[in-house]
């Protein structure tokens, strides 16, 4: 019966890799009777959506601000340098 | 900026893309520079991948058949070069310091998530609805501010993995650790972020 330090380990590495049948079988009878590792592989699933979604997300529905007018300038500049 | 001839022809009736560096700094220099802000958390840094990234991609302009909208070309580009910078950033010693396996850095903060028995200190709660928390704003700023609280070596492996999209195989190679000590790194960073998203996100106005 794996605990759930070693239960978290191999749910964090199915995100890696492919688990071997008997990991699989290991972590899916230790998510059956453990809520908090449950949680924990729920977690990991929201966090990889949330990654895609961050990653994905160009436009400026974040919060981060674009580029400032002098780092604009500054590459503008080294562009102009390059094809002169 | 002076062009050659090739380059004339009516903005109108042409359907091939406009090859112009500056052209792709005003359309899209604020989202290849946001892109790169969210993986390499670094103001100076992202500013040179953006410079960088249009500089190759003027210079292997000839090779962009229209295939790919323009965006989507250049974020291509600009993933490269990210992954670049990271690879560089990881010869530093700090970041060779937590990728060394020396176990008792490596084990430390996994341990402290579990007692001497192998359970949870705090167990994972529910956070309720993973779509509400995925449209939720505050999620996301929460996830943002967890994401600058790690360990800049971690949020690195992190980033690759999860942001950039590189396998674990991939990580290793371009940073030159081994399978088993990126997954290590990228355990305790999910850990890490786990752990901080419950006490910002749950522990907000919910």
């Amino acid at each position: 019966m794996l605990t759930c330090k070693e239960a978290s380990k191999m749910v964090s590495q199915s995100m890696d890799r492919r688990l071997s049948v008997p990991e699989r079988i290991g972590v899916r009878f230790h998510l059956l009777i453990c809520k908090g590792c449950a949680q924990f592989r729920d977690h990991m699933t929201l966090l990889r959506r949330t990654c895609s979604q961050h990653a994905g997300s160009e436009e400026s529905e974040s919060a981060l601000p674009g580029l400032s007018p002098a780092a604009r300038d500054r590459i503008r500049q080294a562009l102009m340098h390059n094809d002169g | 900026m002076a062009y050659n001839g090739h380059k004339i022809t009516n903005p109108l009736m042409t359907d091939t893309p406009q090859l112009d560096p500056e052209a792709w700094l005003d359309a899209h220099g604020d989202a290849l520079y946001r892109y790169a802000l969210r993986q390499l958390r670094d103001d100076a840094l992202a500013q040179d991948a953006v410079q960088e990234t249009l500089l190759a991609a003027f210079r292997s302009r000839h090779g962009y058949g229209g295939q790919a909208t323009e965006r989507t070309w250049l974020i291509a580009i600009l993933k490269h070069k990210i992954v670049d910078i990271i690879r560089q950033r990881a010869r530093e010693p700090a970041f060779e310091q937590l990728a060394d396996p020396g176990e008792q850095g490596m084990e430390g903060s996994v341990d402290e998530s579990f007692d001497e028995t192998g359970h949870w200190v705090m167990a994972p709660r529910n956070w309720g609805d993973p779509d509400r928390a995925l449209e939720n704003k505050r999620f996301r700023e929460a996830f943002e501010l967890c994401l600058s609280r790690l360990s800049p070596a971690l949020a690195d492996v992190f980033a690759l993995r999860e942001l950039a999209g590189l396998s674990t195989e991939e990580i290793c190679k371009e940073l030159d650790v081994s399978s088993s000590n990126c997954w290590v790194m990228l355990h305790r960073a999910r850990l890490g972020l786990r752990q901080c998203l419950e006490v910002h996100w749950l522990g907000g106005e919910r």
